[in-house]
């Protein structure tokens, strides 16, 4: 069972699962649990000889409905133990949309959850544990610094901020990486990553809900275009931790029913890649940790022109 | 992706237990979310379990 803690030094909720501890770690191919379980095979998360896409609740969940409110689960995306997001067929990348917009409505309507968090950490470089494809959800009791800075941001802009930002980055297109009807993806202006991309819907969505079915497969589209890219910029799986940022929720003081007016948020999809090169990475050190100031060694700019080479191969 | 398997797979729910211990019971339930059929049901531990499928015709 978790336990929260508030740290009223940096005002922010600290989440204590000290049975996430024993959680399995990088276990061998013939072990992993998030494979189908095949007859005569050891059993694993999935009773199933074959799946297409599984959630489930984790087994070493940081948030549980009893203590502290909330929820963890885990979404499996293939029973394909090979490959990643980028590689699914484009079909099932869309199927994923409809599975991100089911458990974010469906987590979100409970009284308890204040902010759903569906979010990919993919590479050891980023603290995964398991390499099955596989994404995960957290739906938080509470809400989280990041949300609500995202909010006094639409204050300090007055508006929505995601849709101000990306006026700006289409206005200005030094950034921008991929183009389509409904979805755009971009280095941020501001970038604190080498790497960081943004993938925001063009018009104002708070969130999965209110996305028309043309634009989820739109949105799978350019997310996998923006996996196999960066697969192509060091020729190599390229880690990443992936997190779409939505509407806060049902339990949020202030929060608005989908299709509310009122309702605060934007849908985007925020990569953030802790490759600085090839081979470096990106340590948040004295700056970043004493100060909460990232020190980026690229600019978002030269970052953008290595991007759009990069997924120009892919695309080859 | 399907498994050259003669038993149950995922979405298809004879209703009996699989081998592998998900409790199938008759309170499992099916919905249509969009282009996919899920169907919920329970690990043998309790926790839930959903599985989401691509809806197909059914004769």
């Amino acid at each position: 069972m978790s336990e929260l803690r508030f740290n009223d030094l940096r005002g922010e909720q600290v989440v204590y699962a000290i049975h996430r501890q024993d959680r399995t770690f990088l276990p061998d191919r013939e072990h992993c649990p998030l494979d189908p379980t095949k007859p005569g095979g050891p059993e694993t998360e999935i009773p199933f000889p074959s799946f297409e896409i599984v959630v489930f609740d984790n087994r070493f969940p940081a948030f549980e409905a009893h203590a502290p409110g909330g929820a963890a689960e885990v979404v499996v995306y293939t029973d394909e133990h090979d490959g990643s997001f980028g590689t699914l067929s484009p079909d099932r990348a869309e199927d994923l949309m409809w599975v991100w917009r089911h458990r974010y409505g469906e987590l979100g309507a409970r009284t308890d959850v204040d902010y759903v968090m569906i979010f990919e950490n993919r590479g050891v470089e980023v603290g995964v544990t398991l390499h099955h494809p596989h994404g995960q959800i957290y739906a938080y009791p509470f809400m989280p610094p990041v949300p609500a800075a995202e909010r006094a941001a639409d204050e300090r802009l007055g508006g929505c901020a995601p849709c101000e930002l990306l006026r700006r980055e289409l206005s200005d297109g030094e950034r921008v990486l991929i183009e389509r009807e409904s979805v755009v993806a971009y280095v941020p202006h501001a970038a604190r990553w080498a790497y960081e991309v943004h993938v925001a819907m063009r018009a104002h969505r708070p969130s999965l809900l209110e996305c028309e079915p043309a634009e989820l497969r739109e949105l799978a589209e350019v997310l996998q275009t923006l996996a196999r890219g960066y697969d192509a910029l060091f020729a190599r799986p390229f880690p990443y931790v992936m997190v779409v940022h939505q509407a806060p929720t049902t339990g949020a003081a202030g929060s608005a029913p989908p299709g509310s007016p009122k309702r605060q948020g934007h849908l985007h999809v925020e990569f953030y890649p802790p490759l600085r090169t090839a081979e470096k990475l990106k340590f948040l050190a004295g700056s970043e940790q004493g100060a909460g100031t990232f020190i980026a060694d690229t600019l978002p700019e030269e970052a953008a022109v290595t991007l759009r080479q990069a997924l120009a191969r892919a695309a080859g | 992706m399907a498994a050259e398997s003669e038993q149950p797979t995922a979405g298809e729910g004879s209703g009996a237990a699989s081998e592998g211990g998900a409790e199938r019971s008759l309170s499992d339930e099916r919905e249509r979310v969009g282009p996919l059929e899920l169907l919920r049901t329970q690990k043998a531990d309790g926790r839930a379990l959903l599985l989401f499928s691509r809806a197909r015709e059914r004769p």
